[in-house]
């Protein structure tokens, strides 16, 4: 992706100004700062670091990948993490899915499919930007039942918005409907998951140490009973919201009439060979993606996530079969770097103790025990809901989140399952910056969108997610007896 | 009988005898119910406080396992003893005896312990990157009896003017806090099995006051340099 040079707002040009003074002060505040008394000293520069790369990721204060480097140098020499570990994110399956998916996105690129593919859409669905952004929503809502990865979603939708992107020039002229195509996915990623049990794992663990502390089972459909309202209450507001903070610049891809886009879908003719070995290679990915249940059962081995995407990247490039050649490659190493030092960032916290830390302070210094029924419930989510900004991993935050608020209850004399199973339905609302999920760092991958664009919208969003939970406390929740 | 069944019944039979004389055998060493040691540094030797709730045998007798590096200042009990303490080897380890003149359902002690060189700075093993003057401290609790040890929970004390670098082990589930005392690492078992143990090993550092300065120097001149540098984008927005 090439780098956006765009104009900047005031109070961008300030941040952007005081960005790095103000990084390397809460750096050096943080650093020299004593220990506190429930961390160690590698905990508390991770910590440094990790505020440090924050301010500049969204002030921009420094381009995004020269962060993540001085963040992998800073968490080696000043001790927040080893090197070896620090150094071994870029090994991590992540980094590897988003580069087989950029080849993916080359190949299909490079055949016209996807091309052939955002033009369908866009004549099939897009009347105007509103219903295209609105069917890609759809779109990553339905494929949530069948793709039980967030993951394998962004990177079987990361090539279609990329295409959509291309044909309405985000990068040139219509900014905001970039930040849109790719915003909006990763929340439409994310927010569908919540509505699924087995759309991403942690869901599955919450429920089972729901059951293991408390004895109440929560069954798949029981499950999407609960959170679907929510969910796609959720997902409305992300959309209408969106489109008052980022309004779409133009209604038509490329300012063209849609009869041109029609024409030009219509030009394209019957699928070449190259589109059709694309067509299939991509295929066979998004099967082998749905399928990874019965894997062993098919074949004999499970086929991971990043193997099936390395597959096809493979496939791609094989002769005969493939169609792709290295130099035709695009892959924004640039991003890699940037994500792999995020995560580096984000995970040094985990492991070295920080995040769980913070999230037992919080819930001490609050005084829940002394909170009546609605507040308690209202402040837990809320907790649970914003904790990922220092929990990096879902499965982290479940096995920390969910015990405390059942042990939290049961301590109160309230009933765990009205707080223990809509702090579950949070797990999944990880949408405010790049590092903390996957899907987010694929979709920031675009370029289409800044840290800073991404953590404000994400932040209103899950505001108004927490206030609908809230609502169902008094309505849905208490209709199906979990209150 | 049949070969075959008398062979199942010759080895039913021995199982029998196993489970048995092993019950018995425990029994002869009472149960330690709870079991906490509290290190602290005493220089580059350590001070260990263990507290012990044990039930006896059927002889008022209990036994307690003893690290042969540590040396036995003193110690309390909430009964009177019989004789004093004795340190006898059981399949050539240490046990420290105390033999109790009145019986009771549990005795509680308190051992007060020496353990020579264990805050001695030992070069911490790191490779790669790293700041400079880490060095580790291990401790290692071995239960030579053979029964179970239950509710062990151990309290590492950080050395005064040190910071915690980092718990090498365990891995999971200790708890770094403070108290009166210091900081520490408190780590949890339920059970100790027979000649297993649990150790507790940790990096300790002190941060340079030299670094510090050197950072806030770099700091505020990098600061100063960059708000000067880049004041120009200030002022081509004004303009605009």
């Amino acid at each position: 992706m090439m780098e956006i040079v765009r104009k900047k707002s005031k109070f961008e040009t300030y941040m952007f100004y005081l960005g790095l003074p103000i990084a390397l002060i809460v750096f050096g505040l943080l650093f020299t700062m004593p220990t506190p008394a429930g961390i160690s000293y590698s905990a508390k520069i991770s910590l440094a670091v990790f505020s440090f790369a924050l301010i500049l990721w969204v002030t921009e204060a420094l381009p995004t990948y020269v962060t993540a480097l001085l963040v992998i140098a800073f968490l080696s020499i000043f001790g927040g993490w080893t090197e070896k570990s620090t150094l071994g994110v870029f090994g991590y399956n992540v980094i590897w899915l988003m580069v087989s998916a950029f080849i993916i996105t080359s190949g299909m690129e490079k055949s016209g499919f996807a091309k052939r593919l955002a033009l369908w859409m866009i004549t099939k669905f897009g009347k105007n930007t509103k219903q295209i952004l609105l069917s890609l929503m759809v779109a990553n809502f339905l494929i949530a039942f069948i793709v039980p990865s967030t993951t394998a979603r962004a990177a079987i939708m990361l090539p279609i918005v990329l295409l959509i992107g291309k044909a309405y020039k985000v990068q040139e002229e219509n900014k905001n409907i970039g930040k849109l195509l790719a915003i909006q996915g990763l929340q439409a990623n994310n927010i569908s998951t919540s509505a699924i049990l087995t759309a991403t794992a942690p869901q599955i663990l919450a429920i089972g140490l729901i059951k293991d502390m408390t004895n109440y089972s929560v069954s798949w459909t029981q499950w999407l009973i609960a959170s679907t309202p929510i969910a796609i209450l959720t997902l409305a507001f992300s959309y209408f919201i969106g489109l008052k903070l980022f309004k779409p610049e133009t209604q038509l891809p490329g300012g063209e009439g849609i009869n041109k886009i029609k024409e030009e879908y219509k030009n394209m003719g019957k699928m070449n060979i190259m589109e059709k070995k694309a067509l299939f290679i991509f295929g066979l990915t998004i099967l082998l993606w749905a399928t990874d249940k019965w894997h062993l059962a098919l074949f004999g081995f499970k086929i991971s996530l990043v193997m099936v995407a390395i597959i096809s990247a493979i496939l791609f490039f094989l002769p005969y079969i493939g169609i792709l050649s290295w130099k035709e490659t695009k892959i924004p190493w640039n991003l890699m770097i940037f994500s792999a030092g995020a995560y580096a960032a984000g995970i040094s916290l985990n492991s070295t103790g920080v995040a769980s830390w913070a999230l037992n302070g919080i819930f001490s210094k609050l005084g829940v025990e002394n909170m009546n029924m609605i507040t308690l419930y209202a402040v837990v989510l809320f907790i649970s809901s914003f904790s990922h900004f220092v929990f990096t991993s879902k499965t982290v935050r479940t096995v920390i989140i969910i015990p405390t608020v059942v042990t939290l209850a049961n301590a109160v004399g309230v009933n765990p399952i009205a707080l223990a199973l809509p702090a579950a339905f949070t797990i999944a609302d990880t949408i405010t910056l790049p590092p903390h999920c996957k899907p987010n760092l694929i979709y920031y991958s675009t370029g289409y969108f800044t840290v800073l664009d991404q953590l404000f919208y994400g932040v209103i969003v899950l505001l108004g997610k927490w206030i609908l939970m809230f609502a169902a406390f008094f309505t849905w929740f208490k209709i199906l007896g979990i209150v | 009988m049949s070969i075959k069944f008398k062979k199942i019944y010759f080895v039913f039979i021995l199982f029998m005898l196993f489970i048995f004389t092993t019950y018995i055998f425990a029994q002869d060493y009472g149960e330690i119910t709870s079991y906490t040691e509290k290190i602290y540094p005493n220089g580059e030797d350590a001070l260990i406080i263990s507290y012990i709730t044990i039930i006896p045998n059927n002889s008022n007798e209990v036994f307690i396992p003893f690290n042969k590096n540590l040396n036995l200042i003193k110690y309390k009990t909430n009964s009177s003893l019989l004789v004093k303490p004795e340190l006898i080897k059981i399949n050539g380890k240490t046990i420290y005896k105390f033999t109790f003149s009145e019986k009771m359902d549990k005795y509680e002690i308190e051992l007060y312990c020496n353990l020579s060189g264990l805050y001695k700075s030992k070069k911490a093993k790191m490779k790669d990157s790293h700041p400079g003057g880490v060095t580790t401290i291990s401790y290692k609790f071995i239960n030579y009896l053979p029964v179970i040890i239950k509710n062990y929970q151990i309290y590492l004390y950080i050395p005064d003017k040190k910071e915690l670098y980092e718990v090498l082990s365990p891995s999971k589930k200790f708890k770094i806090d403070k108290d009166k005392q210091g900081k520490y690492v408190y780590y949890k078992v339920s059970k100790i099995s027979p000649f297993n143990n649990v150790e507790v090993k940790i990096n300790i550092y002190t941060q340079s006051s030299k670094l510090k300065i050197i950072l806030w120097i770099t700091i505020i001149i990098v600061s100063i340099i960059l708000l000067i540098k880049r004041f120009n984008v200030i002022k081509s927005y004004k303009k605009e």
